[in-house]
Parts: C-alpha cells; sequence; structure tokens
C-alpha cells in the first residue's frame, strides 16, 4: 500500500494513518457516513478511477487494506482498458 | 406467486428493459409506432402477468406489476405506460366480469395464451377523458346485436391493439353515466384513422385517434351494470398506481445516470463539491423517495381494500388515490426539472447518447395532462368535505 493513500485516508480520520493500523475499521478511527463519501470522491480523483455501484458497500471502507485492494483492483482494470 | 417466481419476472423485467432502452431513442425520435417494444413485452410473457393461474396467465399481483412498471420505464416511459394501462385493462376484466359471461373467460385464456395487447378506448371529444360517462351510444338491432360506432381521439397504442376495451353509453335514450363496458377483438371492428400523434413528448405511445365500427353481440359487454364501480374499485386505483410506478421509474432512471455522470472523472465541471449540486441532488432524492413510499402505502392500501370485499372503497382511499396520481405527476416532473438544471444544456438540454433527461423531461410533461390533475383536485376538493377529520383515532 502506498503511502500517497494513506495520506489521503489520514485527511478524513481523526489521526495519521500508518501502516500498522491498515487493518483496523476506518469507522472505529473517525470515517464517518459523509468522510466516507468525501474520501470516496477523492479517491476516484486521484487514481482516476470511478467505483461502480456494487463496490459502494461497508464492506469495501472497512478498512484501509480492504479499500486498497479495491482501489487497486479498479485501477488495473482501467489500465486494462487503456 | 413464489418469491422465486417474483424474481424470475424481475430479471425477465430487467432484460426487456435493456432491449427497449436500445430502441426507445429512435422511437422518440421518428416518432414510429412502438410495435418493437410491445413484442418484446410479449415475447417476454409480461402481458398476461397479472392474469390468474387458473386462466393460464402469470398470476402475479399488483405489487409485482407496479415494480416491473418501474423497472421497463427505465428503458422506454411509452412502452411502459401502454403496458401498466394494459394491466388496468386486464384487471378490470378480471375483476369485474360476469360470472356467467363465458365468452369474456375464454377470452382472457386466449389472450392469456397468445400474449395479446388490450388498447382501452375512453376518450371522447366532448367528455375529454372523463371516465364516469360516455357519449357515443350503442344501436341495438336485436335483444343480443348492437352496432358499435365509436370515436376515440386520444387511444394509447391503439394501431397495436389486439383488443379494444371500450365505453359507450347503453343507447341513445340513456343518461350520459349509463356506462357499457364492451370488449372487442381487432378483426370484429373497421377501425379507421381520425388523426395522426405528434405530440411534445410519450411519443411511442402512438396514441393515434381513431374510428370503430362493429357488430357486437351482447357477450361482447363485460360489464353491463354500475359502470361507476367499476370505475372507482378498480379503473381507477390500478390506472394510477400503474401510472405513477412508471414515471417513477424514468425519473429513478434519469436519477442514477446522472449521478454516475457527475462521479465520471472526465466530468470534473459538475465540482464534486458543489453545495449547489447536492442540494439539487437532495431535492430530487426527496420526490423520489417521498412518491415511492406513497406508492407502496397506495399499494398496501389497496390491497386491503380488495381484501376487505367493500363494494366501494372509502372517500378517503379516493382522495389518496386521487393524490397519488397529482402527487406523482407534478413532483417527479419537478424532478426532471431539477435534473436538467444538474445536466445544463449539453447532457441536459440536448439529445444525447448518455442520458435522456430532455426525453424524460417532455415525457413527464404529459403526466399532469393524461387525465387532468385539474379533474382530481375538483373531485378531492369536494370529497374532502365528507372527510375531513384525520387525526388518529
Amino acid at each position: 500500500m502506498n503511502n500517497e493513500f494513506l495520506k489521503i485516508i489520514s485527511i478524513f480520520i481523526k489521526s495519521d494513518l500508518t501502516q500498522n493500523m491498515i487493518d483496523e475499521n476506518l469507522r472505529d478511527l473517525g470515517l464517518d457516513s459523509l468522510a466516507t463519501i468525501e474520501l470516496l470522491l477523492e479517491i476516484e480523483e486521484y487514481y482516476d478511477i470511478s467505483f461502480p455501484d456494487e463496490y459502494l458497500s461497508e464492506k469495501t471502507f472497512s478498512t484501509a487494506n480492504q479499500l486498497w485492494k479495491v482501489v487497486i483492483q479498479l485501477v488495473n482494470m482501467e489500465n486494462s482498458l487503456v | 406467486m413464489t418469491l422465486i417466481e417474483d424474481n424470475k419476472v424481475i430479471s425477465q423485467a430487467y432484460m426487456t428493459r435493456d432491449k427497449l432502452k436500445e430502441i426507445a431513442s429512435a422511437i422518440d425520435s421518428n416518432n414510429i409506432s412502438p410495435e418493437a417494444g410491445i413484442n418484446l413485452l410479449k415475447r417476454s410473457n409480461l402481458m398476461n402477468l397479472l392474469i390468474p393461474v387458473e386462466f393460464g396467465g402469470g398470476g402475479g399481483g399488483l405489487q409485482l406489476a407496479s415494480d416491473v412498471a418501474q423497472i421497463l420505464a427505465s428503458g422506454c416511459l411509452s412502452t411502459s405506460m401502454m403496458w401498466g394501462m394494459h394491466c388496468q385493462q386486464i384487471m378490470t376484466l378480471i375483476e369485474n366480469r360476469n360470472n356467467d359471461n363465458n365468452h369474456i373467460e375464454q377470452t382472457i385464456k386466449n389472450i392469456s395464451q397468445n400474449q395479446e395487447y388490450i388498447a382501452s378506448v375512453t376518450t371522447e371529444v366532448e367528455k375529454g377523458g372523463d371516465l364516469f360517462s360516455a357519449q357515443s351510444a350503442l344501436s341495438w338491432i336485436s335483444e343480443n346485436e348492437f352496432i358499435l360506432d365509436r370515436e376515440g381521439p386520444i387511444v394509447t397504442g391503439g394501431n397495436l391493439a389486439d383488443f379494444f376495451l371500450i365505453t359507450v353509453r347503453r343507447e341513445s335514450s340513456s343518461l350520459k353515466n349509463d356506462v357499457l363496458l364492451v370488449l372487442a377483438r381487432k378483426n370484429e371492428l373497421e377501425i379507421r384513422q381520425l388523426s395522426s400523434w405528434n405530440p411534445l413528448g410519450m411519443r411511442g405511445t402512438n396514441s393515434n385517434g381513431i374510428h370503430l365500427y362493429g357488430k357486437l353481440e351482447r357477450a361482447n359487454i363485460v360489464i353491463l351494470n354500475n359502470f361507476e364501480k367499476i370505475t372507482q374499485r378498480t379503473l381507477i386505483p390500478v390506472g394510477h398506481i400503474m401510472w405513477a410506478s412508471s414515471w417513477l421509474g424514468a425519473t429513478k432512471d434519469i436519477y442514477h445516470k446522472m449521478i454516475r455522470i457527475i462521479r465520471e472523472n472526465h466530468n470534473k465541471r459538475y465540482s464534486n463539491k458543489s453545495d449547489y449540486l447536492y442540494i439539487k441532488l437532495s431535492q430530487v432524492r426527496l420526490i423520489i423517495d417521498t412518491v415511492d413510499v406513497y406508492l407502496r402505502n397506495m399499494l398496501v392500501e389497496y390491497e386491503d381494500f380488495r381484501k376487505a370485499s367493500y363494494e366501494y372503497p372509502s372517500k378517503r382511499f379516493n382522495i389518496n388515490i386521487n393524490n397519488l396520481k397529482i402527487f406523482a405527476s407534478e413532483e417527479l416532473f419537478k424532478a426532471t426539472d431539477l435534473l436538467m438544471d444538474i445536466a445544463g444544456m449539453n447532457l441536459g438540454y440536448l439529445k444525447n447518447e448518455k442520458i435522456p433527461i430532455e426525453r424524460a423531461f417532455r415525457d413527464l410533461r404529459s403526466a399532469k395532462l393524461m387525465y387532468h390533475n385539474d379533474r382530481l383536485a375538483m373531485a378531492n376538493g369536494k370529497l374532502s368535505l365528507f372527510d375531513s377529520d384525520l387525526l388518529p383515532r
């Protein structure tokens, strides 16, 4: 997981996200519902991807690790289309 | 129907919707007959969804039909409206037929087996869409035979109909509210086109004016007495529910498409962080959700009424079902207007490949004119005089 990704998430939670926190629940770290949407938009813009509707679930945003897996998958899909 | 069967119907509706999407724009642009859309519905076995299993039908309920109408409307509102009105005619036949009329029962079985389409002929030049009266009268030749000679200035899907369900006055000396309902197969009638359909929206319904003439028999009469009861029990509630469902489905579709466009990165001009955008989107969502909840509530109220076996619905039900039509038609049009504001000139006002807002806007503009809201508002104002104590009891 790259540090830019951690930095983006850190904007929306109480403390700086570090590599050893990537499996912690983002809600517990202060990511509320509206912040989740802000985070989604930020990630989409940064990585130039769009989350399909089926990925817009609690599970996707449960932990940084989980979210990163989805982002990587979407980035790869995007690249394969180019 | 079981839940699994319901789910199969919903899947079928989505598959049909996807095909409708491919043809909706061309039908609208070229003002051509929606034959392809109706044929898709027939091939998907949707024409007999509401016909009971004992008549060879799908045995589905009105809640399921409402859901299907929403899904179809997300592909083509014109086709969905035609299907919704067909469902209205089916429910009217099923629920109000004379039990001793074998001809009608056999016809229902045939309609079911052949996936046939029923158009309704209720409008007349002098009375407009008023369901409770008729001008044209039957000319009786004998005890058993009569001549039907009837003009319909707006007949939705008339050129594609396999059957017509027609309101007429019993005879020339009858009062204008002495209305009969006649069911005639296309080949029992001479059909002449009176006018062509070139409207602002709902172009795919091809609602040409037609003239119907034919020698028919008493067995063609579905409802011989007390037409007002049938109107209140079936025609109006089912009609309003199916129309509202279709309008709601079309609006949900462009709302969903709009948000997808906003979220595409190359459309950053919509500025994801604009307060204006979020406020407008929330206003659209409020309308959609409110109509959705009201529609669901009316489906439950209607089911309760049917189970209770009262002859007539209550005045409160009449007011509520009229309000469903008034509210859905006016508010969902406002929602398309708001979505056009959000989309702007290129993706909103102009026809484009991404989102059919301008078509939905034109289509939804007709909603309050169909069985005009002013007529319903007049009725509701009067009915309110008899039902004004709304506090809980």
